[in-house]
């Protein structure tokens, strides 16, 4: 994913309209439809249901409201909506592990089954197992690969969203390739 | 090279295999569901992705969120994720508000609904020591009280008035328990040991032990706890 000089002009106006206090609701608005269908597939990927892809969502738009004023301009507006976005689906995750480990019902826990619910899944189809591999990875590397295959970021970016070094992150999105490589060759029918 | 070139070679380097999953899906998403999305901003994610949405999930989603900001701002409380969820039950307006001066009624009504049952078998007897006691009283200071005929006459008209219309039960529920208590007392009976030999009777006595339901009731009753009327 690229954004240009104009869209990072476009949206410090918007924060700075919004730090004005005057008519916030606008330009919030306007921030939410910008990037709620990029934030919204980067937070299914990582949770799949859309339910829980809502909540989570949900959650973190009221986390912009209320720390947007905040905001430093130092970093991109983009970057800092996909860290907030990024922290509330992981945190979503590791509290469902934790009620998943107080429940009986291991299952909660195992987004390929979730996978293979949804209304369109088939099993045969590389894009399905490339899912069903990529949940099998490790919830941060998950958060890597996405954000790099999907999301089209530079290391630097997703650097600035995971808050962790360009190496570490080069490091991750290859082991995550090869595991992914890996499954696929395992389960080619 | 751009970005999307410069992952898919890099993809290519670490795996052949991933790069070359097919770009062409077949998963079902509405045409019109992104439509007002660049294209350029969701570049190939749209033929990659195999997840679906409803249609008009996005159409109310801003509003729907700037009310939940508000409602978190009014309520300055930390959102969680059951914020949009409602509530199906239904509460009378200002029930909890009103929950407990109720209870506190119910509590009082409660126990001024004990003391009477518990002073009721006594009050024919205080009633009539009451009524005697104002009989009297109105008489002796008919007698002796020249200067305040007047104001005795009245007493002695009021006392006769509820005898002769025959309303002594309902003139005696009019009068409040203390203010019978506080009379009895400074006429010189003993209400403590009353009130005893009642609660008493509603626990330890048998039925029938003593009737003070008529005259002779009355007389063993204020024989047996020692009280006289003057």
């Amino acid at each position: 994913m690229s954004i240009d000089k104009d869209e990072i002009y476009e949206d410090l106006d918007w924060v700075a309209a919004f730090k004005k206090g005057e008519n916030p609701e606008l330009p919030f608005t306007k921030i939410v439809k910008k990037y709620q269908e990029k934030l919204y597939w980067h937070i299914r990927r990582l949770v799949v249901e859309h339910e829980n892809a809502n909540d989570v969502m949900q959650n973190t738009f009221i986390k912009v409201w209320k720390n947007l004023s905040e905001f430093r301009e130092d970093s991109k507006l983009y970057t800092w909506l996909y860290r907030i976005a990024t922290n509330e689906s992981l945190t979503f995750l590791a509290n469902q592990k934790k009620k998943a480990s107080l429940s009986i019902d291991h299952e909660v826990l195992d987004l390929s089954n979730k996978i293979k619910a949804e209304s369109n899944f088939d099993g045969q189809k590389l894009e399905w197992k490339l899912q069903l591999a990529i949940q099998k990875l490790p919830e941060k590397q998950r958060a890597v690969f996405n954000l790099r295959y999907y999301d089209e970021m530079p290391y630097a970016e997703i650097s600035a969203i995971l808050e962790t070094s360009e190496g570490a992150l080069k490091a991750n999105y290859h082991h995550a390739v090869k595991k992914i490589e890996q499954y696929i060759l395992n389960h080619i029918d | 090279m751009n970005q999307e070139n410069q992952i898919l070679e890099e993809l290519q380097e670490i795996s052949p295999l991933v790069s070359n999953i097919p770009r062409t899906t077949p998963y079902v998403i509405d045409s019109d569901y992104f439509a007002n999305v660049p294209a350029t901003l969701y570049g190939i994610t749209e033929v990659k992705n195999p997840y679906t949405v409803s249609a008009d999930y996005f159409q109310n989603f801003a509003a729907s969120i700037y009310k939940k900001c508000k409602e978190a701002d009014e309520n300055n409380s930390a959102p969680t994720l059951d914020l949009l969820k409602q509530n199906p039950f239904n509460l009378p307006e200002n029930y909890f508000e009103q929950f407990e001066a109720q209870l506190q009624n119910q509590l009082k009504g409660n126990k001024r609904q004990g003391l009477l049952a518990r002073i009721g078998p006594w009050k024919y007897w205080s009633a009539a020591a009451s009524i005697i006691g104002i009989i009297g009283f109105s008489v002796f200071a008919f007698l002796n009280a020249g200067s305040q005929k007047e104001e005795w006459k009245t007493s002695w008209f009021e006392a006769k008035k509820i005898m002769n219309e025959g309303n002594l039960e309902s003139e005696f529920n009019s009068i409040n328990a203390e203010e019978m208590a506080a009379y009895l007392t400074e006429q010189g009976h003993d209400v403590d040991a009353a009130v005893t030999a009642c609660i008493a009777e509603d626990s330890d006595l048998e039925d029938g032990l003593f009737d003070i339901e008529n005259e002779k009731g009355i007389e063993a009753f204020l024989n047996n706890t020692n009280l006289e009327l003057n």
